[in-house]
């Protein structure tokens, strides 16, 4: 009789530990060949926490990093993983895989000099790869995509021109700018950041070209009808004191005035991972919303 | 030993009906103030803290002004702002303040076309005079807060745009904001009802920009005072992303961040609706209150 106590309580702390462990598996050094941008590409995944033991696939989540961050940022600096485990497990997201590709300085789109296609990558080469390598629900219901600032800016476009692949997107202080934010942009900052994406060597108007048109946020929601735009359900979050809140609030009227539904929030702070790691429960959440039908 | 016993339960409940009446503030809801300047009594209701009566203090006032179709029990019977105020004053949110709500009527808080109704003047020149005489107001700028919601944030802006002197926070709700385009954009019907008694009747396109428009819009005041003038006030405003005024809350945010105007901007989920302003006057009495406490 005396070694029932402690067996009892000997397999009260196994079980303990199991309830414990209910987090998501993190796998931060995956890489793929590109033949499109010719080299290695790394990223990130995070699989929720019943995905070895369970036999299903997945709704996924392409979060985007910003500039000078890269695949571990939104780990190692946004603790995504620590957000989405305490979300699926109390219930406010679905289960869903969350994959977070290197994307340097590309801005996630192809330069105007066709040297770096980032864009080709990503959408002909990079989600067709992840999509096989891990058990994922590739349509367009099940998939969606989020980012902060640089990321923000890819969510965007990316959903702006491929409205059929995604059913959400999320942005988080996005890089939006409106014409003249970028022709008066200092010349040695555009030369650093934004010359290889759009046309080195311009100044003042003639930034404005078709390069930077056919990949202006501003520009592609003016473009679109209100039909193509309603598409896809935006989630558009950004800091009052953040540099880049008149773009994003450009974007609200913009989306308001084509009679695009859409979630506008402007919360206290700036450009600030504080500012991302409280926003990314109720951006996962957002976008979970199209995954298990709100 | 039991009447002892029951002896301490009496006590007991004395006491903790004591604790729990020191809670709520005072409504007075049917005031009312003969206006020389608008020829006919102007109603108000007042909150007083819950310590008015109990103690010998001054304290500060926010004048919080209703929407277009309210009256002065607006922010009491919808808002019920007395009873945000008392909890927030209980768990120490805001400090204790005196809250008065004049009844605006239909004029937007300002002087109308041709002087035909001088809301305005009657607000600076009788209303917070006589208010500031009549309760333990402190009656400087440093205690003076403004907020209101729609016509009541529009009014809200336009004094502390106007009056920088006499108010140190001001908290727009959902304020009527609106850059020329929506203004000349209005419906005729729309004009009619709303805007003609306060800008003039009949009038469209470019002519609803006359002199009573350029005197109190809200972007247009921003753009023409200098950041100086503007910092003398901090700001809060607040409005619904499903709100249409959120287009004119956006534009104004721009404009004060352009002239690098320190305000704090908030846009929640929401419409223009009570659930929206019920849901934000604590953080805007909170916010204001910084300033009557120095955060």
């Amino acid at each position: 009789m005396k070694i029932l106590k402690p067996v009892f309580l000997f397999l009260l702390l196994v079980n303990g530990f199991n309830s414990f462990a209910q987090q998501g598996k993190v796998l931060e050094e995956q890489s793929l060949k590109s033949k499109i941008l010719k080299r290695n590409v790394n990223y990130a995944v995070y699989l929720p926490p019943d995905y070895e033991t369970a036999n299903r696939t997945y709704p996924v989540v392409y979060l985007l990093h910003g500039y000078t961050d890269n695949h571990t940022g939104w780990l190692q600096f946004g603790e995504v993983n620590r957000y989405a485990d305490k979300a699926i497990s109390d219930g406010t997201i679905p289960p869903m895989i969350i994959v977070m590709p290197n994307a340097d300085s590309s801005w996630y789109i192809n330069s105007y000099d066709g040297k770096e296609k980032y864009e080709d990558f990503f959408i002909k080469e990079f989600m067709p790869y992840i999509e096989k390598a891990l058990r994922i629900k590739a349509e367009k219901k099940y998939r969606g995509i989020a980012g902060l600032s640089m990321g923000g800016y890819g969510t965007l476009i990316y959903t702006l021109k491929h409205p059929d692949l995604f059913a959400a997107g999320a942005a988080l202080s996005a890089a939006v700018f409106p014409d003249d934010q970028l022709v008066s942009t200092p010349d040695d900052t555009y030369e650093k950041i934004f010359a290889q994406l759009y046309g080195r060597g311009l100044k003042g108007r003639d930034r404005v070209n078709n390069a930077w048109q056919s990949n202006s946020v501003l520009n592609l929601v003016q473009t679109k009808t209100t039909d193509e735009l309603k598409s896809v359900r935006y989630w558009i979050d950004c800091g009052d004191d953040d540099f880049l809140s008149k773009g994003n609030c450009l974007l609200h009227i913009a989306l308001t005035e084509k009679n695009v539904p859409h979630e506008f929030r402007m919360r206290d702070g700036a450009h600030t991972w504080t500012y991302w790691r409280t926003g990314i429960t109720n951006a996962l959440q957002f976008i979970g919303d199209s995954f298990r039908q709100k | 030993m039991s009447t002892i016993k029951r002896g301490l339960l009496v006590c007991l409940l004395l006491i903790s009906a004591n604790v729990f009446a020191q809670t709520t503030g005072k409504v007075i809801e049917e005031q009312y103030i003969k206006s020389d300047i608008l020829n006919h009594n102007v109603k108000y209701a007042v909150y007083l803290p819950a310590d008015y009566e109990t103690s010998n203090r001054t304290y500060p006032v926010v004048y919080l002004l209703h929407g277009y179709g309210d009256d002065h029990t607006g922010w009491l019977q919808f808002g019920e702002v007395n009873r945000y105020a008392d909890k927030a004053i209980a768990d120490g949110t805001i400090p204790p303040m005196i809250i008065v709500m004049p009844d605006g009527g239909t004029s937007f808080f300002i002087n109308a076309y041709k002087d035909k109704l001088n809301y305005e003047d009657f607000f600076f020149k009788e209303f917070i005079p006589s208010i500031e005489k009549e309760y333990r107001i402190k009656g400087t700028k440093q205690y003076r807060g403004v907020a209101g919601l729609s016509m009541g944030g529009f009014g809200t802006l336009i004094y502390s745009l106007k009056h920088p002197d006499m108010f140190s926070a001001a908290a727009a709700l959902s304020a009527a904001v609106r850059n020329d385009d929506d203004f000349m954009a209005i419906p005729d019907e729309r004009w009619k009802d709303v805007y003609s008694k306060v800008f003039g009747p009949d009038l469209k396109g470019k002519e609803r920009l006359n002199a009573t428009w350029q005197a109190n819009s809200i972007l247009g005041l921003v753009q023409s005072k200098t950041t100086d003038d503007l910092k003398n006030v901090r700001y809060w405003i607040d409005c619904g992303d499903d709100d249409a005024l959120s287009k004119g809350n956006s534009l104004l945010h721009i404009a004060l961040t352009e002239k690098k105007v320190p305000h704090e901007f908030r846009i929640r989920d929401g419409a223009h609706n009570w659930t929206y302003w019920r849901t934000g006057i604590t953080d805007a009495l909170a916010f204001i209150g910084d300033s009557f406490r120095q955060k």
